[in-house]
């Protein structure tokens, strides 16, 4: 047999496979869609937004968010909230006719609006201005949105299995043995206070609760993608809801914002991240930019180029020398270095002797905190700052202490630091010289809280122990809600949300605008007493005020020095 | 500098020396320097690494096992110790005490409750227990704070304890009593344990249990207990480690900890090769300095990792291949389970393959019509789970057949899902051409991670792929050190411009269709070529080089194929995911794919599919399951089903099967039913009463008087297969018994039986008392003692080990020990002067020596011996049938499986004659020579009988002469197609001046040999003469140090094995293991490798013509040759299932399809009946007839040999003695003296000269 014969003999069928492979990817190659950058507002966006059937309507309709005002916005239509009483009335432009057919609902005619008082929620800080509605709604005016509901979903596992109880073990918080159905029970009763209380014009929101596939503490340390997307998808597709408020893990509120569903609960992402999503991806927690922002200019004020006072040992009084310490997160990366663009803009960065970073790795982080106490004790840092986890603090002040090394510690306010829980479990000697910034409110003693209160305004149960935090969940999304109008998309929920005037309560005080997608506007200063009693436990070791409560905008600290527990 | 290396000191003095000039050379280089608190804090972090790998090599050497459990073992006992010191304030001493106590129950614990439920599973299995393991300890070490000591909170940071306050300060560290502590203890505890292992008796015992453990019980060892103690040590250390550091490490809960955070510890393992405990625990330290001088100087902190991978990979690739031939064996490391076709027979049945094609009908069906029901959230789940299932496939062609495992599989996965992502965003490459280079570059991974691990056998690369997908989890897929490489975000593309792949349907379609591809190319490489390759490198290197395979190269196409299945997975698990983040590949994933894939059975291809598919779709559907899948749930499942689902299923398959074969008539095999099978109705049961040589006695008179041996009813089987039926013996106090029979009766799976190692039904007693009861331990010490054939020894202990482990069962009587000692050297001299030596270094005729010395021993009174003069010299079969004779005169009774009927009959006035699982004949040994009906050949008898009477086959073009109930059939040659001409005129072979050091041994000295075409050449000599060392230095197997060989006038000197195979060198070895996993039929069809026409891995993927023409070709050949040995009945039998004497007949049928110009054959003898043997020389004369080929033949059967040598080659000591015609070479004095001596029976140990 000839060698070409052999060859054709031999390998025929893979020959023309091959051929008809390379045909086809030359003459029927695959096509990506068009590749498009959606710019957040106010700041750069490197994510490129895909632009699949459902990115091209939400396209379409964020060219109509840019050119036109959002249908039903109280502000676009004129009203004055804080006027009270009877304001304008929407014009014929208004969300009936912007938001389109779909479903009708609501009750006939024109949509009108109209203002009624400060606060929709008297008592209520953090409540929107109030608002009368009456008229067409517009009925299905996005996904998740009829005319009579607003489909919200929630992945029960995001609070039954998720962060809360992960910190409340690790915190040895004395937590009831809760299941899955206290927090369902808590969640429809926050709903049901919502609908009572809130303007959804003609809506209700209908909650889905729905057990996912996901694994969220896979999830926070970045992993478990696949669980994400696929409860993404099922929200998106199946459920079809309009928003979902437990996406308290990066990654599912990162699948979520890919498949165009509005979600609240991404904890201290930076704000880059959360304007790529926008204008899906929200929290009530501060974005870590804030926390930079506003702990850089706390350093820069009360800090910077004063000695050391408050440190312990021989680090006592020496000239500061600082160290940053995050985990390597990228976002909080990017929050770092913003950190310490900062300090080199106000030219206070020249303390800063080192900033290091640490791996998101449980049994790993003991020796990771043994390796960064001697580079803090070799650099001769007297202030450490540090955006770490409480397991990290954890270790790091225990072996700061083993090593008889007691420096400054500024308190962040990130990752539930600033909860007397969590100060609790670090070693006393050592935190007992920390100080810094707190976003959240003052320790408010349990059954106290905005929570408990409108849950109890509604059910005589008992409601979960999280009920705060599932309350601030679905309070910002009713704000969102009540302040996008009745043309409600994902894109006048973000327009609402900007409106939103600022408002301050317990957990301080909270607004948005573009590139602002998380709350905190403001944080108070705070320090570590470990013979105080908490509020919380009624155990010694609580964070005090030494501001008698004062909350201050971000960048804006009062140049007095700080205090600590330890003097 | 060479006598520096010579010696330990020398050689730890210059690794210091090395040592402290790399830290010279870290501290001027590295930017932030290597200053001495961090080396020393380093050094402290790493001995107590160093302590875990300690217990790592432990437990591996104790159960051949990579133990993930370890860390969760430490958590629970170190931790209830630390709050023992914290929360109830107890003494800090007594706590450092309790930890360790607690942690030997812990290990106890887990040994006598889960190791031992796996003890006969697969290793891999285990391997996958020890993770479940980990999970149930951890879960428990959560409750242990808050529910024992009422403490809040699970983590723990640093603490005082009272040595806190003694301190000191090395630049910023500040060294405590604590850490001091920890430096103290650990090398204490290292060396204690070196010691244990290494000189004690216990610390030896364990050694023998792991890479011999039938063995280890026979001597009497207690390998249970022992096993118990190991694990029970190795918690004790995990716990002390725990303790140790906790008061300046702190503690986190175990549960939270993946095997990665083992990575140091196993790193530190591989460089001490899993074996030496010290260079283990110097590794570690010097690693852990290594890994903080990293983390001092990087800023980032995953570049630690990539360190440890470094190490790992330097550490392979610098090691040295084995220094002797004790080390090529594999220690007992079995693989997974084996999931056997269905009987070629049964599956040509028409409702078979109607029930298949059904089935496949049914499945295409699903996979077309169930998507269409499924909602979106869904389909992309099942999408996620056919992704696995791929991976599983990738898995099994990399553990199931190359033998390697891969805790890293879902790494290479990422590595394929970041190439794709990036041609898909950045050059918006068309999908097919993208998944083609994904599917590239997983198989280029795959390669770079395999061939360090190749270098040795072992776990290595499991460490590799598990440090890899550290380093890729941590450090490639981080956004802050390539931030450009990770492709975020994507969207799906429309295939040929109209299939929306954003349609999760259309995905999933896309998914399934790609899991299809992969299972059939899968299934093709398996079928083919390729696969048998795979499967055979793994099986027997030196078998499959010697048939002509390179063997590293089949299995690196194997880790080719399998990176590319994985690759190609990357490529789709991106689109789904629609970009990878960081964390998307993280290293439990891999874990969680392994372990599904080995629930599934990592044998099968659908078996681990569905088992990672269920695994993975099992933690969708359920929260509970996700979080106990991978651990309590997995333990559970392997519990119930240690074979995996493949093997559940292939059970019901062979079942229904079975039903149908029936109801298709006798003429098809039942599925299983492919070794001896229930005799015909003709031989019927033994007659009961009084044997037939104690005359004629009135049977109501006869009381026939208490046995000392005695077997009633006797059943065995070997999973399905029924080996013995009902068999029945007797033997009298102070009786020698000859058991005799064709090759695979049953002879030595009765001794096992008597001995306790396989389990059986019926009735063993010794003396009236039953024991068939009783563990193989408790046999030996009631007074019966099995010298096993073949693998009665430990290749890596010494002789003197061996000799002190045989007194393990009177190890405190001293004096016994010593009488029985001399008695030792006086019977067998020559184990004297290798007292220091490695069993595995022994001759073959020294290895039985010293396993005839261990079992003498062990002074039993019934004393079984399997193979007496299995490979040995006439000189040596003499003396050890006079050691027997004498051991008989002092009363002993002795029962001795013997292939030769003329050295039975000098040892055994009565011989039991075995076939097919019964006993066919019992009473004189002189009687059983008038029996030509049981005394015959069943293999080869037609060739003695000449060319004529040839019979046909069994009517389906199948031979069946194995069954001796039917008629033989003839080996003809002439059918076999002509051999390829040898080419050249000149010897066919020359080996010039070899010579061959092992050590400082020389086993060849200068030896001379010339083969002339078509001679055939006998080389004789006594055991250790260096015959076996010449055939291997001429195949290749070992390296000459000097001189050279020639292959038909080419210098092969420098060649490797499979190229003198190719250059038509043929070889077979003395222990004839062939290959166990592959059947007759797969096993000759390798050993047409040096002709096979295709040689394509893809070709053979993708079943090309180039593939399943060559294909049918060597099959076709490889029929003919089972047809033509009459292994039709065997055809379709793995070759592990086959008797001795059976896998000889395979090994002929081999060098016949190998087609060599020279053979080189090593005892072909050993292990077949003598009647076969007698059929032998006739048979080799005429292969060497037909093919041309020249034979060079070791061999101490002298009738074989005389009746088939043209020349005799007599070597003694490494060197040729004499040579020429072989009535004047065994007529030589030197050769009588020497190796020949005077016994008859030992000399004519075939044949009809001496009998008559």
């Amino acid at each position: 047999m000839l060698p070409k014969d052999r060859l054709f003999r031999g390998y025929g069928p893979l020959i023309g496979f091959a051929a008809i492979f390379l045909a086809v990817a030359v003459l029927v190659p695959s096509q990506q869609r068009e590749v498009r950058t959606v710019e957040g507002a106010g700041a750069a966006s490197r994510r490129a937004a895909t632009a699949g059937p459902e990115a091209e309507v939400a396209g379409a309709e964020e060219e109509a968010v840019a050119t036109d005002p959002v249908a039903g916005d109280p502000a676009a239509a004129g009203i004055d909230p804080a006027a009270g009483g009877a304001g304008g009335s929407t014009g014929p432009g208004g969300a009936g006719a912007a938001a389109g057919g779909g479903g009708g609902g609501g009750t006939k005619g024109p949509p009108a609006l109209a203002g009624c008082g400060p606060a929709q929620v008297p008592g209520d800080p953090y409540a929107p201005p109030c608002i009368t509605f009456s008229g067409n709604n517009g009925g299905a005016t996005g996904r998740g949105v009829t005319g009579d509901t607003i489909t919200v979903a929630v992945r029960i596992q995001g609070f039954s299995n998720g962060i809360l109880d992960a910190v409340s073990k690790v915190a040895g918080a004395t937590i009831p043995d809760e299941n899955a159905d206290v927090i369902v029970r808590t969640v429809n009763g926050l709903t049901e206070y919502f609908n009572k209380r809130f303007q959804f014009y003609g809506r209700k929101l209908k909650l889905v609760v729905y057990n996912g596939k996901g694994d969220v503490l896979k999830e926070t340390t970045g992993g478990g993608q696949e669980g994400a997307q696929a409860d993404a998808l099922k929200v998106a597709q199946e459920i079809q809801a309009f928003a979902d408020v437990s996406a308290v893990t990066p990654v599912y509120a990162d699948a979520l914002a890919s498949k165009q569903v509005v979600n609240v609960g991404a904890p201290f992402v930076s704000r880059e991240w959360l304007s790529q999503r926008r204008p899906f991806s929200w929290s009530p927690f501060p974005d870590c930019s804030t926390v930079v922002e506003s702990v850089a200019s706390y350093y820069a004020t009360k800090l910077y180029g004063s000695p050391a006072a408050l440190a312990g040992g021989d680090l006592r009084g020496r000239p500061r020398q600082a160290a940053i310490i995050a985990p390597e997160n990228s976002w909080y990366q990017e929050c770092v270095n913003a950190g310490i663009g900062i300090l080199q803009k106000a030219g206070r960065a020249g303390e800063l002797a080192l900033t290091t970073k640490y791996q998101l790795d449980i049994p790993r982080m003991s020796s990771q905190a043994d390796t960064t106490l001697r580079q803090l004790k070799d650099r001769g840092i007297t202030t450490v700052v540090c955006g770490c986890d409480p397991l990290f603090l954890t270790f790091l002040t225990a072996k700061a202490k083993e090593q008889g090394y007691f420096p400054e510690w500024v308190i962040t306010g990130v990752a539930f630091v600033d909860n007397d829980l969590i100060g609790q479990i670090l070693q006393r000697d050592a935190w007992s010289r920390a100080f810094g910034v707190s976003f959240a409110g003052p320790t408010q003693p349990a059954g106290t809280g905005l929570g408990y209160r409108a849950y109890k305004s509604v059910r005589t149960d008992e409601p979960s122990i999280g009920v705060e935090l599932l309350y601030n969940q679905l309070d910002l999304l009713a704000i969102g809600i009540q302040m996008a109008g009745p043309a409600l998309t994902p894109q006048s929920f973000e327009k609402g949300m900007f409106d939103y005037p600022r408002r301050t309560g317990p957990s301080g005080t909270w607004g948005f605008g573009p590139g602002d997608y998380a709350t905190a506007e403001d944080a108070r200063e705070v320090f570590w007493n470990p013979a105080a009693g908490s509020a919380l436990n009624r155990q010694p070791g609580a964070y005090q005020d030494p501001n008698a409560g004062a909350r201050f905008p971000i960048g804006r600290w009062p140049a007095a020095p700080p205090r600590s527990a330890a003097g | 500098m060479e006598r520096i290396t010579a010696s330990p000191a020398g050689r730890w003095g210059l690794a210091t020396v090395a040592l402290l000039a790399a830290w010279a050379v870290a501290a001027a280089v590295l930017p932030n320097g290597a200053p001495p608190g961090e080396v020393l804090a380093g050094a402290i972090l790493g001995s107590a690494t160093g302590l875990t790998a300690v217990g790592l090599i432990l437990i591996w050497r104790a159960s051949r096992v990579i133990n993930f459990a370890n860390g969760a073992m430490a958590g629970l006992a170190g931790l209830v110790a630390v709050h023992l010191f914290l929360s109830w304030g107890w003494p800090y001493p007594v706590t450092l005490v309790v930890a360790p106590l607690l942690g030997l129950g812990v290990g106890a614990l887990v040994e006598f409750t889960v190791v031992r439920r796996f003890a006969d599973a697969p290793r891999l299995v285990l391997t996958v227990a020890t993770i479940g393991v980990a999970q149930v300890l951890g879960g428990v070490e959560l409750l242990i704070p808050e529910r024992v000591f009422g403490a809040r909170g699970l983590v723990l940071g640093a603490y005082d304890t009272p040595l806190s306050s003694l301190s000191f300060e090395v630049g910023p560290a500040l060294i405590t009593g604590n850490h001091l502590l920890c430096v103290a203890v650990v090398p204490v505890v290292v060396a204690v344990l070196g010691w244990f292992l290494r000189r004690s008796l216990a610390g030896t015992a364990v050694r023998a249990a792991a890479e011999n453990t039938e063995r280890a019980r026979l001597l009497g060892i207690p390998v249970r207990r022992l096993t118990t103690t190991v694990w029970a040590i190795a918690g004790a250390l995990a716990a002390l480690t725990f303790v140790l550091q906790a008061p300046f490490l702190g503690a986190s809960p175990s549960a939270a900890a993946g095997p990665a955070v083992l990575l140091p510890a196993l790193a530190a393992a591989i460089v001490a090769r899993m074996e030496k405990l010290t260079v283990a625990f110097a590794a570690a330290v010097v690693l852990g300095v290594v890994q903080e001088l990293v983390r001092w100087n990087a800023d980032t902190p995953a570049l630690v990792d990539v360190v440890v991978l470094v190490v790992i990979l330097v550490a392979l690739l610098t090691d040295r291949a084995a220094k002797s031939r004790a080390h090529d064996a594999d220690g007992g490391w079995r693989d997974a389970d084996l999931v056997r076709a269905l009987d070629p027979a049964v599956a040509a049945l028409r409702s078979v393959r109607a029930a298949r094609a059904a089935g496949l009908v049914v499945l295409v069906a699903a996979a077309v019509l169930v998507p269409l029901w499924l909602a979106p959230g869904d389909a992309f789940s099942v999408s996620v789970v056919a992704v696995w299932a791929m991976v599983a496939v990738s898995l099994v062609v990399l553990t199931g057949w190359a033998g390697q495992i891969s805790l890293g599989q879902f790494a290479i996965v990422g590595v394929g899902a970041i190439v794709a992502g990036n041609l898909l965003t950045r050059w918006n490459v068309d999908l097919f051409v993208t998944l083609f280079v994904a599917t590239a570059a997983g198989a280029l991974v795959a390669v770079l991670l395999g061939v360090p691990a190749l270098r040795i056998r072992g776990p290595f690369l499991a460490v590799v792929t598990l440090a890899f997908a550290v380093v890729l989890d941590g450090y490639v897929l981080n956004p802050n050190v390539f931030p450009e490489l990770i492709p975020e975000s994507l969207t799906r593309p429309l295939l040929w411009g109209r299939v929306d792949l954003a349609d999760e349907r259309a995905m999933l379609w896309c998914c399934l269709a790609a899991l299809a591809l992969v299972i059939a190319l899968a299934r093709g490489v398996r079928r083919s070529r390729s696969g048998r390759l795979l499967i055979a490198a793994r099986d027997n290197r030196k078998a499959a080089e010697a048939a002509a395979v390179p063997t590293r190269w089949a299995t690196l196409s194997g880790f080719v194929f399998s990176g590319a299945i994985a690759g190609l997975a990357g490529g789709l698990h991106v689109l789904l995911l629609q970009g990878v983040r960081a964390g998307s590949y993280q290293p439990v994933m891999s874990v969680e794919v392994f372990s599904g894939a080995t629930i599934g059975g990592l044998g099968s291809l659908g078996g681990a599919s569905v088992g990672a598919a269920l695994l993975r779709g099992g933690q969708d559907l359920d929260a509970t399951i996700r979080l106990v899948g991978a651990g309590v749930g997995v333990l559970v499942v392997l519990w119930v089903l240690p074979a995996g689902l493949a093997g559940l299923a292939a059970r019901a398959r062979d079942a229904v099967a079975r039903r149908l074969a029936t109801r298709a008539g006798p003429a098809t095999a039942a599925p299983g039913d492919d070794t001896p099978a229930i005799p015909s109705p003709e031989v019927g049961p033994v007659p009961t009463g009084p044997p037939a040589f104690v005359g004629e006695v009135p049977a109501g008179d006869w009381r026939p008087p208490v046995p000392a041996l005695a077997a009633r009813g006797v059943d065995v089987s070997y999973g399905q297969l029924q080996v013995l039926f009902g068999v029945d013996l007797e033997v009298g106090d102070g009786e020698v018994v000859a058991l005799l029979g064709t090759n695979g009766a049953g002879k030595s799976t009765l001794l096992r039986a008597v001995a306790g190692l396989s389990p059986c039904r019926g009735e063993v007693s010794l003396r009236g008392e039953r024991i068939d009861d009783l563990s193989p331990e408790r046999i030996v010490r009631s007074g019966v003692a099995l010298m096993p054939g073949g693998r009665a020894l430990f290749p890596t202990l010494t002789v003197a080990d061996h000799l002190r482990l045989a007194t393990w069962t009177f190890r405190t009587d001293t004096s016994r020990i010593r009488d029985d000692l001399e008695d030792v050297d006086r019977l067998f001299p020559v184990l004297r002067e290798r007292r220091n030596q490695l069993a595995g270094d022994l001759s073959g005729g020294e290895q039985q020596q010293l396993a005839l010395a261990c079992t003498l021993l062990l002074r039993p009174s019934v004393l079984l011996i399997d193979e007496l003069s299995l490979g040995l010299s006439p000189l040596v079969v003499a003396a050890l049938c006079d050691v027997v004779r004498r051991l008989n005169e002092t009363g002993m009774t002795i029962v001795v499986v013997e292939q030769s009927v003329n050295v039975a009959l000098t040892l055994a006035g009565r011989a039991v004659f075995m076939e097919k699982g019964q006993v066919r004949f019992e009473g004189p040994t002189q009687d059983l020579l008038e029996r030509p009906d049981l005394l015959r050949s069943v293999f080869l008898a037609g060739d003695t009988a000449g060319n004529g009477d040839h019979t046909a086959g069994n009517g389906d073009g199948r031979a069946d002469t194995a069954d001796p109930d039917r008629p033989v059939v003839p080996i003809d040659l002439r059918e076999l197609p002509p051999s390829a001409p040898a080419g050249g005129d000149g010897p066919v072979l020359v080996v010039e001046d070899l010579t061959k050091r092992f050590g400082g041994v020389e086993a060849l000295s200068h030896v001379d040999l010339r083969v002339e075409p078509g001679e055939i050449v006998g080389l004789i000599g006594q055991n250790g003469a260096g015959k076996t060392t010449l055939l291997d230095c001429i195949s290749g197997f070992h390296r000459s140090d000097h001189g050279r060989i020639l292959l038909r006038g080419t210098d092969v000197t420098e060649w490797a094995p499979f190229e003198r195979a190719r250059g038509r060198l043929g070889r077979t070895f003395q222990e004839a293991r062939l290959f166990p996993s592959l059947t007759v039929l797969e096993t000759l069809a390798v050993a047409c490798e040096r002709t096979v026409e295709n040689r394509s891995l893809v070709a053979d993927a993708t079943r090309q013509p180039a593939s399943y023409l060559a294909e049918a070709v060597t099959l076709r050949r490889a029929a003919e040759l089972v047809r033509l040995l009459g292994l039709g009945r065997y055809e379709h039998t793995p070759t592990s299932a086959l008797s001795t004497g059976t896998r000889r007949i395979v090994e002929l049928g081999c060098l016949l399809a190998e087609d060599p110009v020279v053979m080189l054959l090593d005892e072909p003898s050993a292990g077949v009946a003598q009647k076969e043997t007698e059929a032998l020389g006739p048979l080799l004369r005429r292969i060497r007839d037909h093919t041309g080929a020249a034979l060079v033949v070791i061999e101490h059967d002298m009738p074989l040999l005389a009746g088939l040598c043209g020349r005799l080659v007599a070597m003694e000591l490494g060197q040729v003695l004499v040579e020429g015609p072989p009535a004047d070479v065994l007529a030589h004095p030197a050769v009588v003296a020497a190796y020949l001596g005077t016994d008859a029976a030992a000399i004519h140990r075939s044949g009809t000269a001496f009998s008559t």
